[in-house]
This record gives C-alpha cells, sequence and structure tokens, in this order.
C-alpha cells in the first residue's frame, strides 16, 4: 500500500509541476518566435534570394535538454505496452526542437536569413535501463545570412 | 522568389491534443483487467495443481526449495522452544493431528516474540505462534481451534498455494515491467488487495477444518469459540490479526452453522489451559 502512495504521489507531483513548466516554456516559446518571426530559418542549401548581396556568414547553432515529468513517463510506459501515439512525448519533442531552433536564431542576433538548418535530436544517457529515457538533447544548426543594405 | 514569414499560432499539429489524466486511468485499467483475468486463470491452475500433488511430491519440493531460506523467521534466535506453554500447545496439537488427515506428518510449533496476536503454518510443516497469542488463550480448546485451523493451512497446502501465487506475481511483474519499475508496484499492490477475499475464503475453509478437528478430539465445540468472541470484542486492538482475516463475527456465525448442520454441540466443558498437559496425556 505504501508503495502505491508513493507512486500516486510522484504521478501527481510529476503532474502538477509537469504541466505548469510546460505551459510556462510555451508561454516563452510562442513570445520568442513572435519576436523573432522577421528573421525566418529555411532549410535550403543555397540562398534563394536574387539579387541580394551577402555582407557576412557564420555558423549559427542552439541546442537545449529538455525532460519530461514523472507523470508523463508513467503515461508512456503504459503505452509501450499497447502501443499507438505517445502523445506525452509529442510535447517534449516539440518544446525541445522550438526551443533548439530559438536558440539558433538568437546564436546569430543580427542574421537576415538562416539557411540549411538541420534539426537533430538524441535521447540523454541512452542505456539499457529504461529509466534513462526521458531526456531529449535537440540540436539546431544553419548558415547565419546578413545581407548588405540596400544604396 | 520570396519569403513569406508566417506568425507563430497558438495551434499546434505536432501535439496531440488529449487528455492525459484520461488516458492514464483508461490505460490502467485495461492492464488491471487483463492482468487480473491472466493473474486469476494461472492461480487456478496452480491450485489445481497443488491439489493433486501426492504428500511425498509436496515433500519433495519442500525439500527442494529449502524453506529456511523463505522464512527466516523461523530461524528467530529468540524462539522459546523449551517454554513450557510450548510443550503444552505441541501436546494439543499431536492430539489434534491423530483426528485428522495429516498423520504422516511430523508438525513443529515454535514460538515467536511479538505483540501481534496471530500465528501462522509455513512450509516445512511448522506452526508459528506469537507469543501475545499464547497470553490471550485461556482454555485448552481454544488454543486448539487455532492449532487446528492452522493445521487446515496444511490440510489445504495454503502454504504452497501461496508461494505459487507469490511465484506468478512477479513473473507477470517481471514480464510486463521488468525489474525495479514504478508500474510494477502499484501491480503488485492491486494483486495483493485482490487477493484479500481469496485469503478470507481460505480461512473460513479453515476454520471448518479446525471446528471439525476440535469436534473429534472433544466431542463439542464448547469454548473453543471463545476466543473468537473475544478477537471481535477488541477488533481495534487486535486488527492485524484479521487484516486477511473475515471478521471474527462472521467466522463464529459461520462454524456454527456449520456445526448445526453436522449435528456438534457448541456447548460443552472447557479445559483450563494449566490443567491442558495433564488432561492431554490422560486422553491419551
Amino acid at each position: 500500500m505504501l508503495q502505491i502512495a508513493v507512486v500516486i504521489t510522484l504521478l501527481i507531483v510529476g503532474y502538477g509541476f509537469g504541466t505548469y513548466l510546460e505551459k510556462r516554456h510555451y508561454e516563452s516559446i510562442r513570445r520568442r518566435e513572435k519576436k523573432l518571426s522577421n528573421r525566418p530559418a529555411i532549410n535550403m542549401r543555397k540562398l534563394p534570394l536574387e539579387g541580394k548581396e551577402i555582407k557576412t556568414s557564420s555558423l549559427a547553432v542552439g541546442s537545449t535538454v529538455v525532460s519530461v515529468d514523472y507523470f508523463k513517463r508513467f503515461l508512456a510506459g503504459l503505452r509501450m505496452i499497447f502501443g499507438g501515439r505517445m502523445s506525452s512525448y509529442e510535447s517534449l519533442l516539440d518544446r525541445a526542437r522550438r526551443e533548439a531552433l530559438l536558440r539558433m536564431k538568437e546564436n546569430v542576433k543580427d542574421a537576415d536569413l538562416y539557411i540549411n538548418v538541420r534539426i537533430e535530436t538524441s535521447s540523454i544517457s541512452k542505456g539499457s535501463n529504461e529509466k534513462s529515457v526521458g531526456s531529449i538533447e535537440a540540436v539546431a544548426y544553419s548558415t547565419a545570412i546578413k545581407f548588405k543594405e540596400a544604396s | 522568389m520570396s519569403i513569406h514569414k508566417t506568425n507563430p499560432e497558438d495551434y499546434n499539429q505536432n501535439v496531440s491534443d488529449v487528455n492525459h489524466v484520461k488516458e492514464v486511468f483508461l490505460l490502467v485499467g485495461s492492464i488491471f483487467f487483463i492482468a487480473l483475468a491472466l493473474y486469476w486463470s494461472s492461480i487456478f491452475f496452480l491450485d489445481s495443481i497443488v491439489d493433486r500433488l501426492t504428500p511425498e511430491r509436496e515433500a519433495q519440493i519442500m525439500g527442494m526449495i529449502g524453506t529456511s531460506k523463505i522464512f527466516s523467521i523461523t530461524k528467530n534466535e529468540n524462539a522459546k522452544e523449551d517454554n513450557d506453554r510450548l510443550i503444552k500447545a505441541k501436546n494439543i496439537l499431536d492430539d489434534l493431528v491423530t483426528y485428522s488427515d495429516l498423520k504422516h506428518r511430523n508438525f513443529t510449533i515454535k514460538v515467536i516474540p511479538g505483540k501481534d496476536v496471530n500465528a501462522f503454518a509455513v512450509p516445512g510443516d511448522t506452526i508459528l505462534l506469537v507469543e501475545e497469542l499464547l497470553n490471550k488463550v485461556e482454555t485448552e480448546n481454544e488454543l486448539a481451534m487455532v492449532l487446528g485451523h492452522e493445521l487446515g493451512h496444511f490440510h489445504f497446502r495454503h502454504h504452497l498455494k501461496g508461494m505459487g501465487r507469490r511465484l506468478v506475481m512477479g513473473f507477470f511483474s517481471m514480464m510486463i515491467f521488468g525489474d525495479d519499475n514504478p508500474l510494477s508496484n502499484l501491480f503488485l499492490g492491486g494483486l495483493d488487495y485482490s487477493d484479500r477475499k481469496y485469503n478470507q475464503k481460505q480461512e473460513s475453509d479453515c476454520d471448518l477444518y479446525g471446528a471439525e478437528l476440535v469436534f473429534k478430539r472433544y466431542a463439542h465445540l464448547g469454548g473453543g469459540l471463545k476466543f473468537f468472541e473475544r478477537l471481535g470484542e477488541k477488533e481495534g486492538f487486535l486488527h492485524k490479526y484479521f487484516s486477511t482475516h473475515p471478521l471474527s463475527e462472521d467466522r463464529i456465525k459461520r462454524i456454527e452453522k456449520y456445526a448445526l448442520e453436522k449435528n456438534w454441540p457448541l456447548t460443552g466443558e472447557s479445559i483450563p489451559l494449566g490443567l491442558q498437559k495433564d488432561s492431554a496425556e490422560d486422553s491419551l
């Protein structure tokens, strides 16, 4: 009975804190995405704009590590038995990707355009113990371009 | 070519709009339903095997397992094996065994220290009596009822069935969740809870078996049920004893009903425990 009580307590705590932190993170992501929306990031390898001269180009990198709460990991554990859409991890990956992209943009702040954007994800401490799953790292990198001012 | 800048929206197509709490309840419910069905069918299968075991095979299995490794309580160094009360209890037990189908077995009684009024039938033909139980029983008939009840566990092979249940539980838990998983704790806790009804039925069966032995030995059940009556009055104090047992009131009713069906007298002379040793010898 004590074991059940401990698990239920952890689930409640995990759900409460996890939901609050995720909500706060999404608010931050949306606010910053809006702020940086005038600096597009695209995955084309060559500059798609004609008639523009490049002033500088540099590598822009952004990475983040995000973890899920106990409740979501518990739910993912259940999903691993039955299969189906692992909805509890969707927001984890979504947050990580978007946060990495934002950090990439923030890495080179005065760029006009980010080309050849790549996003990679990897799980942290990937091992045989399934407890290690639940934290992921997302890395976004691109070439940041600054155009010459039109004369 | 021009680049269309898109403003981020609140809508997120990459994250499903599902109620996670509802999903957890649905999945946990499904797991419990499936696990319970598997568990009970395995238990039914195991119990039917245990019921068919010959006494020789049972002894062989117990020898293979090595009971002392499982029940470390039997190794308790404080066990007072030379206690007078223990000798008296042993005499009563031996008497009862002669009226049972367990005559070929050599039972041992051990007294273990403790404040709970409790007794255990453990593998290795051993009955453990908690010291407090011996302090509470007043007559030979009362102690006989308790010992008869414990012999019932050996008759119905509850100790083997109990071990089988735990093995099945551990196996399912390992197979489904792996080792050291919080889900495993929930699963085992749930099964333990579901076992309660099953345990209560086992206890009731043992009560009737014990009552039959007491009747065969003393020709009546007089005094034997008084111990249960006293336990019922102090339910709070003795709650632990009944954690997996039916309510004492229900136990008494069931024994009385059974006794009436069998025409066993419910009244008769009780033998004080202090004189038990002599009277037992007389009876032999």
